[in-house]
């Protein structure tokens, strides 16, 4: 009777199996070894010389912090961003709303490694911003900017679910329009806001593709340096350095799982 | 304190004309009611008042305070206006406890803390919650909310207080009891209000006049007593209380009497149309005003009774004749039956 139900269980089991299983057993199996192939007895090449290797280079180092820098602390600043962006047209009834919905769609039509490069130019030709083009900066203002419209949809989700009659409240009490914000809308998506700031993490500690142009001494990230790794053809250190990003976004996956938030809001 | 006075204020909302040009005055110490079926205008309205919304034609000002004048570009914003205002969904603020939902009003004017704590705490006492100050508003029951969301908008005392539909989200028996308080608290602080309800019941016991809406404009205005005793129109007429209609010919209409001819017979009411004999007319009289007799006479109707109903206090009887029917009162049941019903002339208005 229920025949069919196991059918469809089994297959997303193998599904899973194979989608995400054997990729990731691959990857963290190779990270463990010196080589493999056909012969190769595994018990044999066994090694933690990759992660040791890992720590000899100072860039890699710089990167692994770096990713997480911009995770933690560019998430934050970058939820705080695109609060400020929802916060300014929240309840707003004006044909600039719209303007304002269409543009931050706009660099998600921009493949990221597009924005890199575009951003990199910026960097480099624009006087006052060109100090900024080797330090962390730059690679924030690409994240923020290419992931403006997801991070955007993420804000302005939980501040729909606030009741206008909460603000209006607030108004003929006597609040003006900030104090209103300040007051009531900002505490009352505190919650949100947590929950954006975890995804946001999510999405910058996996992000390769925009830092790729901007790669240099100060501005490394995991992503892009496994590009460029992988283009010397250094295979330990890019296992290594994969099982090190997935276990930083398996621990960001398990607090967001812990807190509640709706992964997919 | 001064009156507030709307002038012909018009409001759309998308492409529907909520407001049709609406005039009406609170003066001090008085209660108004804005009374109407849904659709009508009156939560709109109230929101113009507040400064929620925005007309597109009148005034609206409290004394020589001007909130909005569409002639001369005047729009006061909401949290200028300094009224007070009681959503139906009460709308406190769930982060906040009771004592500082009820503080904000007073902390927005810089008032200082001891004279906040002094305010709030004799506020919240004076509606019968000084022990619930620490709670948050979801550890409150529905008719507690609905007193914080009235303290919350007294609390900095409001020349006029707003209220909309108060009372619709309480259960029947609640309502009954908070509109016998709100009335008396409205009477011992000698406030001043607008209450927005659609249940006549509400309005007659809350308000001192009652603004009757329909569509957007004001079918009629005065006190309960009059709206209930004298409805110039038939919209008032059948709003307030519950009613008998008979739809018939009109056989005469002269010197303030109307004679319609329903059901073959004919009946002598008050004249509240200029129609002329031969047109058609509805006339109207409330269930409490239709007598039963036993013999025929002037304004007597025979009729059957079809159901007896008990309703604990009193019995109410149905009567029907050739697809007309007729529900009154009395104090005891009737035999099933041939009956007649009178229409008292002072009682049946043809209009």
């Amino acid at each position: 009777m229920h025949g069919w139900r196991w059918f469809a269980f089994g297959a997303i089991v193998f599904w899973l199996f194979i989608t995400v299983v054997v990729p990731l057993f691959g990857i963290t199996l190779r990270s463990f070894v010196v080589t493999w192939g056909e012969g190769v007895k595994l018990f044999d090449v066994l090694t933690l010389d990759h992660y040791r290797e890992l720590t000899e280079y100072p860039n890699v180092i710089r990167g692994i912090l770096n990713t997480l820098g911009i995770g933690v602390i560019g998430g934050a600043i970058a939820v705080a961003c695109y609060t400020a962006i929802a916060l300014a047209v929240h309840r707003w009834n004006s044909g600039w709303t719209r303007l304002v919905d269409y543009l931050v769609m706009v660099p998600r039509a921009m493949p990221g490694l597009v924005a890199g490069l575009a951003l990199l130019w910026v960097f480099l030709f624009v006087p006052f911003l060109s100090p900024l083009k080797s330090t962390m900066v730059s690679i924030w203002l690409a994240y923020t900017i290419v992931w403006l419209a997801y991070g955007m949809r993420l804000v302005s989700g939980t501040l729909l679910q606030v009741g206008p009659e909460l603000e209006e409240a607030a108004r003929t009490a006597g609040a003006n329009d900030l104090r209103v914000k300040r007051d009531v809308t900002v505490p009352l998506i505190k919650y949100g806001m947590l929950a954006s700031w975890l995804l946001v993490f999510l999405i910058f500690v996996r992000e390769y593709s925009t830092g790729i142009y901007l790669l240099g001494p100060g501005t490394e990230v995991i992503g892009s340096l496994l590009v460029s790794l992988w283009g010397t053809g250094a295979v330990d250190l890019v296992s290594a350095l994969s099982v090190v990003n997935v276990v930083m976004i398996g621990v960001g996956l398990a607090v967001a799982v812990r807190l509640g938030v709706r992964l997919h809001g | 304190m001064a009156e507030l006075i709307v002038k012909d204020v018009a409001l759309r909302l998308g492409d529907n004309e909520i407001l049709k040009g609406v005039s009406l005055a609170v003066p001090a110490g008085e209660v108004v009611a804005l009374l109407g079926p849904s659709g009508s205008g009156k939560t709109t309205l109230l929101r113009a008042v507040a400064g929620l919304e925005t007309p597109h034609r009148g005034s609206i000002a409290i004394g020589d305070r001007v909130f909005f004048d569409a002639a001369r570009n005047i729009d006061l914003p909401a949290e200028e206006r300094g009224l007070g205002l009681v959503f139906q969904s009460y709308a406190l603020w769930p982060h906040r406890t009771v004592f500082d939902n009820v503080a904000y009003g007073l902390k927005l004017r810089g008032v200082s803390t001891e004279e906040i704590k002094r305010r709030v705490e004799k506020t919240l006492s004076q509606i019968g919650l000084g022990h619930l100050a620490a709670r948050y508003p979801h550890q409150l029951s529905g008719g507690q909310q609905q007193r914080v969301a009235i303290a919350r908008a007294l609390v900095y005392e409001p020349p006029v207080i707003l209220l909309d539909e108060p009372l619709s989200n309480l259960d029947a028996k609640l309502r009954e009891e908070a509109r016998a308080w709100l009335r008396t608290l409205i009477v011992t602080l000698g406030l001043s209000a607008i209450h927005v309800t659609h249940d006549q019941v509400e309005a007659m016991a809350i308000a001192d006049r009652i603004v009757l809406l329909d569509a957007g404009l004001i079918a009629q205005e005065g006190p309960p007593t009059a709206l209930y005793n004298e409805p110039s129109k038939l919209f008032s007429a059948e709003f307030m209380g519950s009613n008998n209609r008979l739809e018939g010919k009109l056989v005469e209409n002269s010197g303030g009497k109307a004679t319609i001819e329903v059901m073959g017979e004919r009946l002598i009411g008050l004249s509240r149309t200029k129609a002329a004999a031969g047109e058609k007319a509805t006339s109207v009289i409330r269930i409490e005003r239709v007598h039963c007799a036993s013999s025929p006479g002037p304004n007597r109707v025979k009729m059957e009774l079809k159901a007896p109903m008990y309703l604990g206090e009193r019995w109410e009887l149905v009567f029907a004749r050739d697809n007309v029917t007729v529900r009154a009162y009395a104090t005891a049941p009737l035999e099933p039956g041939d009956h007649f019903v009178e229409f008292p002339t002072e009682a049946l208005w043809v209009f």
